[in-house]
């Protein structure tokens, strides 16, 4: 209820801050929140396919980056043999923006989801690879020890511990990376082919339709939140216990 | 962030490098009496079953850990036997491998020398009825105080019905039933170390092995934990090897307390505290005479490792008498 209350607040005072910043701009560029209704309105049916699309990609994409990434994050955070080879590659690859590769992806997969869908997971997947060996890792030796005591398996030590044990690190990065996901969504979809929001935003600025633009701008941004609330609620939810202390 | 790769053993995942193989000291053939006759090995808890010889027994052992700075060796020449039903102490200083001597008897360390045989059989993977209990109580903070108290009987696949039942009547004798539902993030250190008991409860153990598991509370708190440890291995009668660091502590809960040198490890010497086993004990001449004798001990054990001289023993000094354990020799 608190958490309501604060969040309401929240988006209260960011409304109130575009509000302001719009009629000071007066630009048809920004339009204030309340004339944005009616534009939404307006382009929903023209959105909704776009919408659709840009969904299925960056949904798809985040869910094949993690299930790769998850599985090998564990093994090498568990084993120190596979962690002193790959250490060294993940030094070098991890910090490349992956989004440099766009152009190789556009020339190897085609301007349709391929492309955008392996950028996207490409980002993914190191980000939660590094972030799961990292919590992996960490797992309090004597937890594992306390566990084979009581005559756990290598599995059973995984699904007891490592796996819950690394389960809030990996949906923290998932929640963080929601934004570099829809941002590289955007970029991509801007830059090749001619479906989803991205191509959406940039199609109407290229016609000139502020207003068009406008609500692809604010979908988009939609996008976003939601990812990232969703990613904070099955964090929590599957957290639980981390919530009573 | 990628850090640094770590090549550092660590604890390892599985057993460090030490060949099971390696010939140790002979162990007695099955059923060849090794006790003197009349020994007392006055076990409460002993089965009518049950095989003679110790339930614990180190021969001759020798654990180097294979660290990338070089080999640690944390004991060497290890002798030592723990009768079935029996509570004994072992304290030294830190760093002198009483950890590790825990860990090979629970069988997740395989000696490098010698032998580590648990009811006659050498140990090479954790045992059902065998507890380890560690200084942080390796309980698991996403798992509810019943399902934690029940780790071991899942782990081992029992039935629900019987993992319930044995689950909340080990819950009750640790007065944790009624927080059965809650995480360990809710409940205080002493009820931490309580929930940590009752998982190894619930496994029925006649071995209870504990790594200085009272010593992350605060004073108050201690005695009653140390009352509880007391009333729960009368009631239960499992043998107990309880690392400490307090000689209070090992002076109310061994029978017999055993001092160890500075790394490596091995037995200096084994005081008898006859006495034990009262919660009035506490208090009494004799209880202070046995932790002047421990302290004695220990200093002498910090002060002249490698030498092997027999502490003479003054004839007006009366029992309990300190001993030097020589090569695992049963005491008498
Ligand atoms: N996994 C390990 N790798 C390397 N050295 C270790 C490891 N565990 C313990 N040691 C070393 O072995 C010695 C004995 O350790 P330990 O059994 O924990 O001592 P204690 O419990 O008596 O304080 C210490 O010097 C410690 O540094
Ligand atoms: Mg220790």
């Amino acid at each position: 209820m608190r958490r309501l209350l604060a969040y309401l607040a929240a988006l209260a005072v960011i409304l109130l801050g575009w509000h302001l910043t719009a009629l000071a701009l007066d630009s048809p560029a920004l339009p204030t929140p309340l004339a944005t209704l009616p534009m939404l309105y307006r382009f929903a049916p023209q959105l909704a396919p776009d919408f659709l699309v840009s969904i299925y990609r960056v949904v798809l994409a985040m869910l094949l980056g993690t299930v790769i990434a998850m599985p090998l994050g564990l093994a090498v955070g568990r084993s120190p043999r596979l962690d002193a080879l790959l250490a060294p590659l993940l030094y070098i690859l991890y910090p490349i923006p992956k989004i440099v590769l766009l152009p190789v992806l556009l020339v190897l997969l085609g301007l349709a989801d391929a492309p955008k869908i392996v950028l996207i997971a490409l980002t993914i997947f190191f980000q939660v690879l590094v972030t799961v060996r990292d919590a992996a890792k960490a797992v309090p030796p004597a937890a594992v020890l306390s566990v084979r005591s009581l005559g756990a398996s290598r599995l059973d030590v995984f699904t007891n511990v490592v796996i819950p044990a690394s389960l809030p690190e990996l949906f923290t990065a998932l929640r963080i990376s929601s934004g570099t996901a829809v941002a590289i969504l955007f970029f991509a979809e801007a830059i090749a082919g001619n479906t989803g929001l991205g191509y959406f935003i940039v199609d109407s600025w290229a016609m000139i339709n502020y207003p068009r633009m406008f609500a692809g701008i604010i979908v988009m941004a939609l996008l976003g939140v939601v990812l990232y609330e969703l990613f904070d609620l099955a964090e929590r939810h599957l957290t639980r216990w981390r919530q009573k202390r | 962030m990628p850090t640094s790769p770590q090549a550092a053993p660590g604890i390892p995942h599985d057993a460090p490098g030490a060949p099971r193989d390696a010939p140790g000291i002979p162990h007695d053939a099955p059923g060849a009496p090794r006790d003197v006759p009349g020994a007392p090995h006055a076990a409460p808890g002993a089965p009518p079953g049950a095989p003679p010889g110790p339930l614990l027994s180190y021969e001759g052992l020798t654990l180097t850990y294979p660290a990338t700075a070089g080999p640690v060796t944390a004991l060497a020449g290890y002798t030592l036997a723990v009768s079935r039903g029996e509570p004994l102490a072992l304290i030294g200083p830190s760093g002198c491998g009483k950890s590790t001597s825990l860990l090979l008897a629970a069988g997740l360390l395989a000696p490098t020398e010698g032998s580590v045989c648990v009811a006659g059989e050498p140990i090479t993977r954790p045992r059902l009825t065998t507890a380890l209990i560690l200084q942080d109580f390796g309980l698991l903070p996403w798992k509810t105080v019943r399902e934690n108290a029940a780790l071991g009987l899942r782990i081992r696949h029992f039935s629900r019905a019987e993992r319930e039942q044995r689950t909340d009547r080990a819950l009750e004798q640790v007065g944790l039933l009624e927080f059965a539902r809650a995480y360990p993030g809710e409940l205080s250190g002493g009820m931490r170390q309580r929930l940590a008991l009752a998982r190894a409860l619930a496994l029925d153990v006649d071995l209870m092995l504990m790594d200085e598991p009272l010593s992350a509370l605060d004073a108050l708190l201690r005695e009653g934990l140390q009352d509880l440890l007391l009333g729960l291995w009368q009631e239960r009668g499992y043998a107990q090897l309880l690392v400490t660091h307090s000689i209070e502590e090992a002076a109310f809960l061994g029978r017999r307390i055993v001092v160890l040198t500075p790394r490596p490890g091995r037995v200096a010497a084994i005081i008898d505290n006859p006495g034990m086993g009262e919660h009035s004990y506490r208090g009494t001449q004799a209880f202070y005479l046995i932790c002047q004798q421990v302290r004695a001990a220990l200093q002498k054990s910090r002060g002249d490792t490698p030498a092997p001289t027999l502490q003479k023993s003054r004839g007006d000094t009366p029992a309990p008498a300190l001993q030097k354990s020589r090569g695992g020799a049963t005491h008498a």
